[in-house]
């Protein structure tokens, strides 16, 4: 039997003996009808979805909102997060898509992993990212630096910083990455645009051992979210170790691209385009470089209720993560989280997002090509 | 480096830590620490998700009290399980079935644990010890370790296997080819090609590590102790106690304290991660010690050495996580997250502003550690009576409880079915004598195996070879190799006919041997479906194997006497229950959870079991189903787990927390 039958049967079940006791209570049916219109949680409880294990990011996000997030719900119900790690969150937003109710209960944490999957056309996927409506969609920068040994702290210009990476030959520039399609196919991308091509390192766990083999000099470039790499990798920037390229930058709103808020004076990839080839950056590879920057960037975190749910529920939730965010960002401790971005509330966000869950079809063909002839493994990203 | 500020801090941090509040957190945290521990399959990931979402907006150094205060015990009370039942309590304390319960089998469970404890009480202090003194020089050591330095160590950490082979080396090394290869199920590291998985989602992780553990180990204790006994203490006695453990401890304090400082170590280097580090430790006493042939029969060094290595490994564990932020094991990655929701970054801060709260964690770990054993050792004498109760009352609780740990792994129905298919090799393997050990081994190593030689090959070539630290361990791997060659128990042994090695009927063996040599056939050709980087691993793995399998296979279709490659339990074991007859059950019992989902599926089954094995008291029974339900709704309601629906619950309106 199916998930869907089930479920409606389940809540046919329901309504029956829902039905039959306002039935019984004479007079009462009406009531019950008007009552919809007042979005109220109390006594209810909510399930966050995150489809990764304690203790990681996307959980830690959760895990932080959570509290806030019942304070500023109507009804202040309680918040649970069930983890449902696997299949590089493939698995938990499968069970979302298949199980959630549409009454603003269930709600599922998406992470970049998760677009970026979704985009690639992971065989693992079984929903359609379109059914997830985003509550709120919180972007992190990306910063990418190489090792002092290198050299390019000594050149003067963006220009010649670019053209010094280029002049050495593949050998020197190593980057450890976990496989061909995760995160850093964005900088791997991007350094291809720019004409400077890396020796990829595969099979690493994650940004912490990548930033250990930085460290230890195996690696000569790498790449890390602005606020980690602010944080977590300030040694390296204190002795010199690390030596700052460029950012992604932010896109905004009507989809230009600005310096990254947490570093304001180091440049984006954007400027480095310009300042190597003298004009806007443009063109098919750039096009899905921007869709791989939208994925890292802005779509790093969210929180998302599923398709059906009542208007007026998700205008309910939409309110509570105004209050969150405006609350959260006055202490410091959300500052951390958060930083400097700006988070994007409101029907925006799904037009936003599909920047990075979908490209344009030359882009992909691009794309495809890419991974294929460097790494002889086939994608199928999705088509907008 | 050490100055005098530093000094005050460490003295400050334990008075803030031993005023009241302080030690209140420090306490429950111990408590709860001790709960999982004792439930096996649960371990420190479990214990801190329960935690986690009380951390946020406490007192960092309340919070980290209580989050250390629940790793500490962890590695103590997981072996209760371990001893009394043959179940590994945690993934650490796999090695210590292999001599522990056959202690408790001899009524000599009391011994095993105020043994274990107290070597582990030992091992926890000098972790947080080398913890504090080595904090302030670890940095260089840890980036001195390399990809090669990394993959030397894996490859030391795989020679351990030698030991651990049982009676036919061939057999012992083909089974490791075996585990390496399952291992490799799931997503390739270097190119994240889906590899074995049948287009599955489940397998594209691969199978979750403690299912691997419960199903080699467990399941096949739980249904051997059913067939042979009607209880796990064949005397039906407990022994002298823990004073006498105590005094194990005292006579063998050289094994305890190689094998703590051991843990401390493998826990720090990156590479190795801390699953291991009980076999490690118990490989490392087989290789060091003379009179080897009692070892798996319940000698107490073998409890000794795991039992002090994985208490003393979480001090070494603390330090990479806290000064890189890279955890030194899964509960460590949560513990990280733990940091984030307080606000501390991990990283060369928490030797500089941050001092206070990284003493206030060494702190907790050593008072942890004493605690959680004055704790075990108050509990030992009563928990090790359970092994004189009649075990027809034990096993379905059992059966329930390892159910249950396996489907905290990924939370899906397939994780019942991942543990009873390994458990079905578990049963079959321990008939047929296949190391169990060498199996898990290869399949922990395998993920760290594959990575680290693209890694160490693809920066250095093969200049890797001639880095010092590397030349070092090539030459430790190559004095292992020899210890395993030159100590083995099995040199020149003979067999008798009528034993488990005799030569007639050995037509089950051959089929089970038939079935791990197609696995590995399979292996071979599926590799040819990746990229180079994808599949290089599987196909020399793979090849391997079929040089092991090839004469082994042949020694087992021609042996005319008695040999070390036969084996088979079936011959020596005259019992009413096949090991059939419980898989049986066991299928049974999905049945129930399939229809009623699992708390009350896992209920019926406790009830229709003992009606069966024990006799009928229905009232007696039913209340003993009860509160199996009760147990697993309790777990579900800390854990905001979700069970398994069942096809008849979707119409009644039942909580979520008992499977609606």
């Amino acid at each position: 039997m199916n998930e869907v039958t089930r479920l409606s049967r389940r809540r046919l079940f329901r309504t029956v003996t829902t039905l039959a006791v306002t039935a019984a209570t004479f007079g009462l049916v009406a009531t019950a009808g008007t009552s919809a219109a007042a979005v109220d949680f109390s006594g209810k409880r909510i399930a966050v979805i995150v489809p990764f294990s304690e203790g990681g990011g996307t959980d830690s996000y959760s895990r932080f909102m959570a509290p806030y997030f019942e304070k500023y719900l109507p009804g202040n119900p309680k918040i649970v997060i069930i983890n449902r790690p696997g299949g590089g969150s493939m698995s938990g937003i499968n069970y979302y898509a298949a199980r959630a109710s549409q009454d603003g209960t269930w709600v599922v944490a998406l992470s970049t992993t998760s677009n970026s999957n979704y985009m690639l056309g992971d065989k693992r996927v079984r929903f359609d990212m379109e059914d997830f409506i985003p509550i709120i969609l919180s972007p992190r920068g990306i910063m990418q630096y190489v090792r002092k040994d290198l050299g390019i702290q000594n050149e003067p210009t963006l220009k010649a910083k670019i053209e010094k990476l280029r002049s050495y030959p593949k050998s020197k520039l190593v980057f450890g990455g976990k496989t061909p399609t995760s995160g850093g196919l964005a900088l791997r991308t991007a350094l291809s645009i720019l004409g400077v091509e890396v020796n990829s390192v595969w099979g690493l766990g994650g940004n912490g051992p990548m930033a250990l083999g930085f460290e230890r000099g195996e690696f000569t470039v790498n790449y890390d979210n602005t606020l980690s790499f602010l944080n977590n990798r300030a040694h390296m920037i204190k002795s010199g170790m690390a030596v700052p390229l460029y950012t992604f930058g932010v896109i905004n709103e009507d989809g230009s691209i600005s310096r990254d808020p947490a570093t304001p004076d180091v440049p984006t990839f954007n400027e480095a385009y310009k300042a190597v080839y003298g004009k806007e950056p443009s063109g098919t590879a750039y096009e899905g470089w921007k869709s791989l920057m939208a994925v890292s960037v802005t779509l790093s975190k969210s929180w998302n209720l599923m398709r059906g749910t009542p208007p007026e529920v998700i205008e309910a939730w939409r309110t509570a993560a105004r209050k969150v965010y405006a609350e959260v960002m006055k202490s410091p401790k959300g500052q951390k989280v958060f930083g400097p971005y700006k988070n994007i509330i409101g029907d925006s966000a799904i037009k936003i997002r599909r920047l990075g869950t979908t490209l344009e079809p030359d882009a992909a063909k691009w794309l495809a090509k890419y991974v294929k002839d460097r790494y002889n493994i086939a994608v199928a990203a999705k088509l907008r | 480096m050490i100055d005098t500020t530093m000094v005050d801090i460490f003295v400050a941090a334990f008075y803030q830590l031993v005023e009241p509040t302080h030690l209140i957190f420090l306490f429950g945290g111990v408590i709860l620490g001790l709960t999982v521990g004792i439930l096996p399959g649960l371990g420190g990931i479990a214990g801190l998700s329960v935690l986690l979402p009380f951390v946020f907006g406490m007192d960092p150094s309340n919070a980290l009290a209580m989050m250390i205060g629940l790793l500490a015990p962890l590695a103590t009370s997981d072996t209760f399980p371990s001893v009394l039942m043959g179940i590994p309590g945690t993934s650490n304390s796999q090695a210590t079935v292999v001599d522990g319960f056959p202690m408790a089998k001899k009524g000599e469970g009391a011994r095993a644990l105020g043994a274990a404890f107290t070597a582990s009480m030992f091992g926890g202090i000098l972790g947080a010890f080398v913890l504090t003194v080595a904090i302030f020089a670890a940095r260089p050591v840890i980036l001195a370790m390399g990809f090669g330095e990394q993959l030397l160590l894996v490859i030391l950490a795989l020679s351990m296997i030698g030991m651990l082979t049982g009676t036919s080396a061939l057999k012992g090394l083909a089974t490791c080819c075996v585990g390496l290869l399952l291992g490799s199920l799931g997503t390739a590291p270097a190119t994240g090609e889906f590899r074995l998985g049948f287009e599955s989602i489940y397998l594209s992780d691969g199978i979750p590590i403690v299912i691997v553990g419960l199903g080699m180990f467990a399941m096949p204790e739980i249904i051997d102790v059913l067939r042979r006994t009607s209880r796990i203490s064949e005397t039906a006695k407990l022994g002298h106690g823990w004073i006498q453990g105590f005094k194990d401890v005292l006579t063998h304090w050289w094994i305890v304290l190689r094998c703590s400082v051991l843990g401390c170590i493998i826990g720090a280097l990156p590479g190795l991660g801390g699953s291991v580090v009980d076999w490690i430790a118990y490989g490392h006493v087989i290789q060091t010690t003379k009179n080897r042939e009692r070892y798996g029969t319940g000698d107490v060094r073998g409890v000794l050495a795991p039992e002090s290595a994985n208490n003393a490994k979480e001090g070494g564990a603390l330090i990479p996580t806290l000064l890189f932020g890279i955890p030194g094991s899964g509960s460590m990655a949560i513990l990280l997250g733990g940091f984030i929701l307080i606000g501390i970054e991990p990283g060369v801060t928490m030797l500089t502003q941050h001092l206070d709260l990284t003493f206030t964690m060494i702190w907790s770990l050593a008072i942890g550690n004493v605690l959680a054993t004055l704790l075990c050792l108050l509990l030992a004498n009563y928990v090790a009576r359970l092994t004189t109760i009649r075990y027809a009352y034990l096993a379905p609780f059992m059966f329930v409880l390892i159910f249950f740990a396996a489907y905290q792994a990924t939370r899906e129905w397939a994780d019942l079915f991942a543990l009873f298919t390994l458990g079905t090799l578990g049963v079959f393997m321990k008939r047929f004598g296949w190391s169990r050990p060498a199996l898990l081994i290869g399949y922990f190593l395998a993920p760290r195996l594959e990575p680290t030689i693209y890694q160490a090959y693809q920066v250095y070539g093969f200049s890797f070879l001639e880095r010092p630290i590397v030349i070092g361990l090539v030459i430790a791997t190559a004095l292992s190799i020899y210890a395993a060659w030159r100590f083995s128990p099995n040199r020149g042994a003979t067999y008798k006919e009528e034993g488990v090695h005799g030569t007639s009927g050995r037509w089950p063996q051959l089929a089970f041997a038939a079935v791990f040599l197609a696995f590995t056939v399979y292996a071979l050709v599926d590799s040819f479906n990746y990229t180079w980087y994808g599949g290089i691993f599987m196909k020399i793995t793979a090849s391997v194997g079929l040089l092991l399998f090839a004469p082994l296979i042949y020694f087992m279709v021609r042996a005319d006497k008695p040999a070390g490659v036969l084996h088979d339990g079936e011959r020596t074991l005259k019992v009413a229950h096949s090991d059939y007859h419980y898989l049986a059950w066991l299928l049974g019992m999905f049945a129930l959870v399939g229809l009623v989902g699992f708390p009350f599926g896992c209920a019926l089954f406790i009830f229709f079991f003992m009606q069966n094995k024990i006799g009928s008291a229905p009232l007696k029974h039913a209340i003993m189903g009860i509160a199996g339900v009760a147990f697993l709704g309790v777990m579900s309601y800390f854990l905001t787990l979700r069970y398994p629906e069942g096809v008849l619950l979707q119409f009644f309106d039942v909580p979520w927390w008992l499977g609606g």
